[in-house]
């Protein structure tokens, strides 16, 4: 066919954009045959910008219509093809170089794109979606909808299934990057629209999936749920949504806690969209925690299969990537398989690197006789991790004379270097050397407080028994927290040190407040087994507050000695019922140790009727207390 | 002579996880690959181009043969060899392809697919995989496409050879299959086949897929209409009668099923396996007797050749097993003397097993259904019951009798739907049938009062329920009895020990709900019925449910008549008595003891020989504190035994382990622990007792002067059962933390338990300790709703 060159029109809405219209703008011109921008009423210079890149500019007073707005777009539009973008967005020149081949295509009527939507301080997307973006210039093709409005109902009205397709091409959302705030404000604004909406057209299922969505957006999971079911009872033909509210569902769902419901969507859902990553992880983390290991093996190892549909589906970042290796790696450690476990957490590791999973893998290496040195080896070989991060980790787990081994060859060390090494030394006992180290720290640098806090320690430590802690050596200008984490860290890698550390940061030759102090710092840290032991210092009877009992019982849950923790908890509750705080852990604890009954008879016998309805219903509560419990270790933490 | 060439030919749609399990199993084998992608977005395409495959795409139209024959015209081999990509060759059979394609007598030849399920078993079937490569031979069929057609027509059936090859398939097991997916691409498929192309295979495809959802009635709609439609000598007629019959069990129509056994039978007497299937009818309906003689028929008979669907049965029933496993339960005479008598009405949660529990043993069973608005008179029919329907107005009197008239046997055994006949003494009373002596026998009816079904939590009363059929007839309104007819005509009515079982408490809540206020109902509309008479009626069908509110409301009414009743009729009936016992409990589970205490005080002297009555009495004295006279009181039960079910009601333990256990509780305030443990010993060795006695020693642990586990190790009671008891009870005391502990020992302990485990009490124990804790945690935090809300 012979077809001259199709043209395009570029169409966009906008209001108060000014910010972000330059780069929208700067990525599509050289693209596109022309540009319509309808402002909706902007009070900066929006108007201006698109001008100085040609667009013609309509202004279009709002009207709480999304639809009404594009399709006065449309209207100007005289091209043969119409794309559609957001200020907020860019297209990437990979896509728009591709745009002359795709209007290009036979047969085809629209193209959609994969929105990557973007977090400003990340590089990676953390969820995709598809949307239709590029279709031909006919008058039949209007949006429709006030809000989350929609071409695609139209396109399909008038053609089959097989005229829209998706490109494989990507656009770029920044929408994500607004500030907090204003990601809570927006679906709160939508919310009330889309009661409208549902108000308006009470049969229309996407209105009751997108105030869903809003819902769950918003925290208030139980509406969410109604409106998810409303339209999930109602599906019948095809009407775009449906996969994404699959999804949707699922998760909200999965956060109320209701496994069997969950379970049941997306297994249907699956039915339909047996590619869909993201429902299999899904799955995969519903089995999980109910204990149907196989299973939820097999959905995480179907994750990775259909790693080239993502584009198709809304998904989340690493659902088809590191993420279900990550929960293959942790189910094969559940089975001590450390081999395995070890082997699934690299190739997560080499897809996305995470501190903290560098820690684990660390610990794993460890199970399988790995230690110092051999460990260092595998680090830097296998993910080529530079010498800072090498050396960090080393110290992280507990290896200081590695970690020195490793700095020690390098001349000349910047100052955060010189903390690290420091603090090596000081672990390894050698107080003198540490103490030299630091001097070489320069004053008024951002590392100063650290080094004194160090420096302080360190004397402390090698002035022995026979100071008192009247006499702080240190020089002035050390604060107590500044102390705290220096403290923490010698602690763990000196146990023989922990009386003398904690009088140190008692401030007196009575060690127990230090105990605390440090035992509730460990907890903040994420290291419940130290925080337990250092607790575990204060001789009950005394000083049994309820601050300790709570600290002892959190350190105890978060290690899943549940009974213990209750032992502990229940008698400082019985004396002080009114203790919101310890009632909540309390709870925790007893709830916590019923869970822990229940998954082990489904160890024994994973699909136990009784068992797994019981676990059903105990998932949700322990869900939420979880998040209590998080609020108040969280408000424990010093300011 | 040159070596035949080999093509392998494949369709796939996101196979790339299977493609090299199979493309591995014919490798050094197959000359050529040839593979048509019907739309993968998985790595498909290239997983089969690095194994050498050539690769051709075809968009998927919703009919399989279309890419099948697109793959076979581009083969060039001699042979076609078809495989499915979750299908692997055996590597045991790669011989018997060579074997096969170099002999010159065949087109094509029959293999085995063998389909692995759990633990080793699997189910074979047989099917055309291996072909020569003839433009003439293409599939046929949009879905479960087949070659064999073609095959037929062109070259007649003596060219299709048998072989030894095996072809292993993967695609059942669930944990890695997606199986829903499949189905519903299948069901896409089949429901747009044009109406013409609707025959016996389509039927019976359509049917396959819905019983693979679970969709049974819908399945068995499709097999039902394939049936007529297929020769038994087509291919996969076996296939359809099995799956017929699997599904008629499946829906528990069992006599349908019979009767579709037995006509096959005779078609495919080489078929054994459906002797196999009759069997598992008549052992659903406990037809013994029948079930055993079906076994020995298969077990007697050749295997079922291949040509037939084989499957290794589960070993659990596995034939041999099976009829070892009932030998002793076919006791059936030759011409049972007994006819059995039901009446019921909405009775599908219990007329299976009221029926499985005599149908060894009757003649014939007689069901009259008075007005069922669910299935039951179809599970009485199907269960093998000659079912009679009255309107939902007459009362049980009526329904009963008009069952008695239907009777043809010399005895009579009547049942209500929702009763069964405890196993144990059906053989007792098949013996009794045969001897001369009495016109009737009062059976034992014990109520189970809640779901465990523990004998402790149950009431027992005496009934004439087994009888001589003569001209007897059923009496009164709201107590039918016969035993008035029978002792009119000077014949004699004797208590023998038979229970009957009555189920009523399994019954889902909202469905007993209904039942009792129909049953209230029915009870206030009885007019010809004496108000004295009603009330007790009405007090003991709310004491039955659990409602000792509604029970002590209505018994309450008969109060003032109950002196005039005591002195002016001696000997006094029976239902005065009940009503005594009945008023009695119920005025202690709703702790009226002041009241209570007159009525003891004024009924006591009258049935002396009612130990419930003075049990009652024993355990007031104990609540209020006057140990002494409890202690004479529970001694004088004990050495009364339990009260005779014949004239009372009889709380099972009455005048065994629950005073044995009550004097425990004494002797531990007084702190004698040893006398009070060694009641507690005796107690628990008495049938029913050992819950009991696990309760006591939890409840007074502290008196007895350990923690509950040790307590209950030192009696050797430790088990998961005991320890859930007693953590429920520590539960309900507000001892929360020796309850966690009791609940987490009995965790640990049901691990190490052989199977079968019951997980029941640890869970009931659990939730009654969270439900209970957390009220109690949030009664002292007014402000914080949400924590109360958080566990409901």
């Amino acid at each position: 066919m012979s077809e001259k060159t199709s043209t395009i029109s570029l169409c966009m809405i906008v209001k108060d954009e000014a910010e972000n219209l330059d780069r929208c703008l700067a990525s599509a011109q050289p693209f596109v045959d022309e540009i319509i921008v309808v402002d909706t009423g902007s009070r900066d210079e929006t108007p201006a910008i698109a001008r100085r890149y040609g667009a013609k500019v309509t202004a279009f007073p709002w009207q709480e219509d999304f639809a009404q707005a594009r399709n006065a777009a449309l209207d100007c539009a005289a091209q043969d093809w119409v794309l559609i973008l957001d200020a907020d967005e860019e297209l990437p020149a990979a896509t728009g170089k591709m745009l002359r081949s795709l209007t290009g295509t036979p047969a085809v009527e629209a193209w959609q794109f994969t929105i990557v939507n973007r977090l400003a301080d990340d590089d990676e997307a953390f969820v995709t979606h598809p949307a239709l973006r590029l279709f031909r210039n006919r008058p039949a093709y209007r949006f429709s909808g006030p809000i989350h409005e929609q071409v695609l109902p139209a396109i399909l009205q008038n053609n089959p299934d097989e005229a829209v397709k998706h490109a494989n091409l990507t656009i770029i959302h920044y929408g994500y990057q607004q500030d907090v705030l204003e990601r809570r404000q927006k679906p709160r604004r939508n919310r009330r629209i889309l009661e409208q909406a549902v108000a308006a057209e009470p049969d229309n299922l996407f209105h009751h999936y997108n105030l869903a969505v809003c819902c769950y957006l918003t925290g208030d999971l139980a509406k969410a749920r109604q409106h998810y079911e409303f339209a999930f009872e109602r599906l019948d033909t095809a009407k775009g949504f449906e996969s994404a509210l699959y999804r949707d569902y699922c998760v909200c769902l999965y956060e109320m806690g209701d496994l069997f419901q969950a379970r049941m969507v997306a297994t249907e859902g699956l039915i339909y969209y047996p590619d869909y990553p993201e429902l299999h992880y899904l799955l995969g983390r519903i089995y999980r925690d109910l204990r149907l290991k196989a299973q939820a093996k097999a959905c995480f190892e179907n994750c990775t299969r259909f790693v080239d549909a993502t584009g198709r589906y809304v998904t989340s970042a690493g659902v088809a990537t590191y993420l279900p290796l990550i929960n293959l790696a942790e189910l094969a450690a559940e089975e001590a398989d450390f081999p395995a476990a070890v082997t699934y957490l690299t190739k997560a590791l080499t897809l996305k690197p995470v501190y903290s999973l560098f820690i684990q893998l660390g610990g794993w290496l460890g199970q399988l006789g790995r230690q110092g040195t051999a460990v260092a080896a595998y680090l830097t070989e296998t993910f080529h991790l530079d010498l800072p991060t090498t050396a960090q980790l080393l110290f992280d787990l507990q290896a200081p004379a590695t970690c020195l081994a490793l700095l020690e060859p390098e001349s000349t060390l910047p100052p955060p270097f010189l903390l690290l090494k420091a603090k090596c030394l000081l672990a390894l006992g050698r107080f003198a050397a540490g103490t030299a180290v630091l001097a070489a720290i320069p004053d008024q640098s951002p590392w100063q407080d650290e080094a004194l806090a160090l420096q302080t320690a360190g004397q402390w430590l090698q002035s022995g028994e026979n100071s008192k802690p009247g006499n702080c050596p240190g020089p002035p200008g050390v604060s107590k927290a500044q102390l705290l984490p220096v403290a923490w860290e010698l602690s763990r890698t000196q146990p023989g040190l922990i009386d003398q550390i904690a009088c140190l940061i008692a401030g007196s030759p009575d060690p127990i407040p230090g105990y605390l102090a440090l035992g509730r710092y460990a907890l903040t840290q994420d290291h419940p087994r130290e925080a337990k032991m250092l607790l575990e210092k204060i001789p009950s009877g005394r000083q049994t507050t309820p601050e300790n009992a709570l600290l002892l019982g959190a350190a105890y849950i978060r290690l899943g000695a549940f009974e213990p923790a209750f032992r502990r908890l229940w008698p400082t509750l019985a004396n002080d019922p009114e203790n919101e705080q310890l009632a909540v852990a309390t709870l925790a604890a007893l709830l916590g140790q019923y869970h822990h009954l229940l998954t082990q008879g489904l160890a024994l016998e994973p699909e136990q009727p009784v068992l797994l309805q019981e676990l059903n219903n105990v998932i949700g509560p322990l869900n939420k207390l979880r998040r209590c419990q998080e609020a108040v270790v969280h408000a424990e933490t010093p300011a | 002579m040159r070596k035949p060439r080999l093509s392998l030919c494949l369709i796939a749609k996101n196979e790339a996880a299977n493609l090299p399990r199979c493309l591995n199993s014919v490798k050094k084998l197959a000359d050529e690959i040839i593979l048509v992608d019907t739309g993968s977005t998985d790595a498909t395409i290239a997983v089969a181009r690095a194994w050498g495959a050539n690769v051709l795409t075809e968009p998927w139209e919703n009919d399989f043969s279309k890419p099948r024959n697109k793959a076979l015209a581009q083969a060039t081999g001699d042979w076609i060899l078809v495989l499915d990509c979750d299908e692997e060759l055996d590597p045991e059979s790669k011989a018997a392809v060579r074997t096969a394609i170099a002999n010159n007598t065949y087109e094509a030849y029959l293999v085995s697919i063998v389909n692995p399920v759990v633990q080793g078993a699997e189910i074979v079937a047989a099917t055309i995989r291996l072909f020569r490569n003839q433009p003439c031979l293409r599939f046929q069929g949009r879905i479960h496409e087949q070659i064999s057609a073609a095959l037929i027509n062109n070259f007649g059936p003596q060219a299709i050879g048998h072989s030894d090859i095996r072809i292993i398939h993967h695609g059942y097991n669930p944990s890695t299959a997606n199986i829903p997916a499949k189905i519903q691409r299948n069901l896409n498929i089949l429901l747009r086949y044009p109406e013409a192309e609707k025959d016996g295979f389509y039927f019976y495809n359509l049917g396959t897929e819905y019983l693979r959802l679970g969709e049974k009635e819908k399945a068995l709609t499709c097999f039902q209409q394939s049936l007529p439609l297929t020769k038994p000598t087509q291919g996969y007629a076996p296939s359809l009668v099995k799956k017929t019959i699997a599904t008629l069990l499946a829906l528990n129509q069992y006599r349908e099923a019979i009767r579709q056994l037995q006509h096959y039978q005779a078609i495919y007497p080489e078929f054994t396996d459906l002797h196999y299937l009759e069997a598992l009818c008549h052992l659903h309906c406990g037809r013994y007797s029948n079930a055993k003689a079906c076994l020995g028929k298969y077990l007697a008979l050749p295997p079922t050749p291949p040509a037939f669907p084989r499957e290794t049965p589960d070993p659990a029933n596995d034939p041999a097993v099976l009829r070892n496993r009932i030998r002793r339960l076919a006791i059936r005479p030759p011409d049972p003397p007994l006819s059995i008598c039901l009446t019921g009405r909405d009775e599908a949660p219990h007329i299976a097993r009221c029926l499985r529990s005599i149908n060894e043993i009757g003649r014939e069973i007689i069901f009259v259904d008075t007005g069922s608005t669910d299935n039951t008179p179809v599970i009485a029919r199907q269960m093998g019951a000659k079912v009679f329907s009255l309107p939902a107005t007459v009362n049980l009197t009526t329904a009963r009798n008009y069952a008695l008239d239907q009777a043809t046997g010399d005895w009579v055994l009547v049942l209500n739907a929702d009763e069964a006949l405890a196993d144990e003494t059906r053989q007792t009373l098949t013996t009794l049938l045969d001897r001369p002596g009495p016109a009737g026998y009062q059976l034992k009816i014990q109520h189970f009062l809640a779901a465990g079904l523990s004998p402790g939590d149950s009431l027992c009363l005496g009934s004439c329920r087994l009888f001589r059929r003569r001209s007897y007839r059923f009496q009164g309104t709201v107590f039918p009895d016969i035993t008035p007819a029978i002792r009119t005509t000077g014949e004699t009515v004797l208590p023998v020990e038979i229970t009957i079982h009555r189920f009523a408490c399994l019954a889902p809540p909202e469905y007993r709900a209904g039942k009792q206020e129909a049953n209230l109902k029915a009870l206030h509309q009885a007019a010809d019925t004496d108000p004295l008479t009603r009330n007790l009626a009405l007090g003991l069908a709310c004491y039955l449910t659990g409602d000792n509110q509604g029970a002590c409301r209505y018994l309450a009414r008969n109060m003032p008549y109950l002196e005039q009743l005591l002195i002016n009729t001696p000997p006094l009936p029976a239902a005065v008595a009940w009503y005594c016992q009945l008023f009695a409990l119920a005025l202690f589970h709703t702790g009226k003891y002041r009241q209570l205490m007159t009525l003891l005080n004024t009924a006591c002297p009258y049935f002396p020989d009612c130990t419930g009555l003075v049990y009652l009495k024993a355990r007031v004295y104990s609540r209020l504190g006057r140990h002494a006279q409890a202690e004479t009181l529970f001694r004088q039960c004990l050495a009364q035994g339990d009260s005779p079910w014949e004239h009372h009601l009889v709380t099972p333990g009455e005048g065994t382990f629950r005073p044995l256990t009550a004097l425990a509780g004494i002797h531990a305030h007084r702190n004698e622990a040893e006398k009070a443990l060694a009641l507690l010993q005796q107690a628990a060795q008495i049938p029913g007792g050992f819950d009991e006695a696990v309760t006591g020693l939890a409840l007074w642990h502290a008196e007895l002067g350990a923690p509950p586990d040790q307590l209950l190790a030192a009696h050797g009671w430790l088990n998961s059962r005991s320890l859930s008891i007693a953590a429920e009870i520590l539960a309900k005391t507000n001892h929360y933390e020796a309850s966690l502990r009791c609940l987490t020992l009995a965790g640990e302990t049901i691990t190490k338990e052989p199977p079968p485990r019951d997980f029941r009490p640890l869970v009931q124990a659990g939730n009654d300790l969270l439900t209970r804790f957390s009220r109690q945690a949030a009664k002292f935090l007014p402000g914080n709703i949400d924590l109360r809300r958080l566990l409901s």
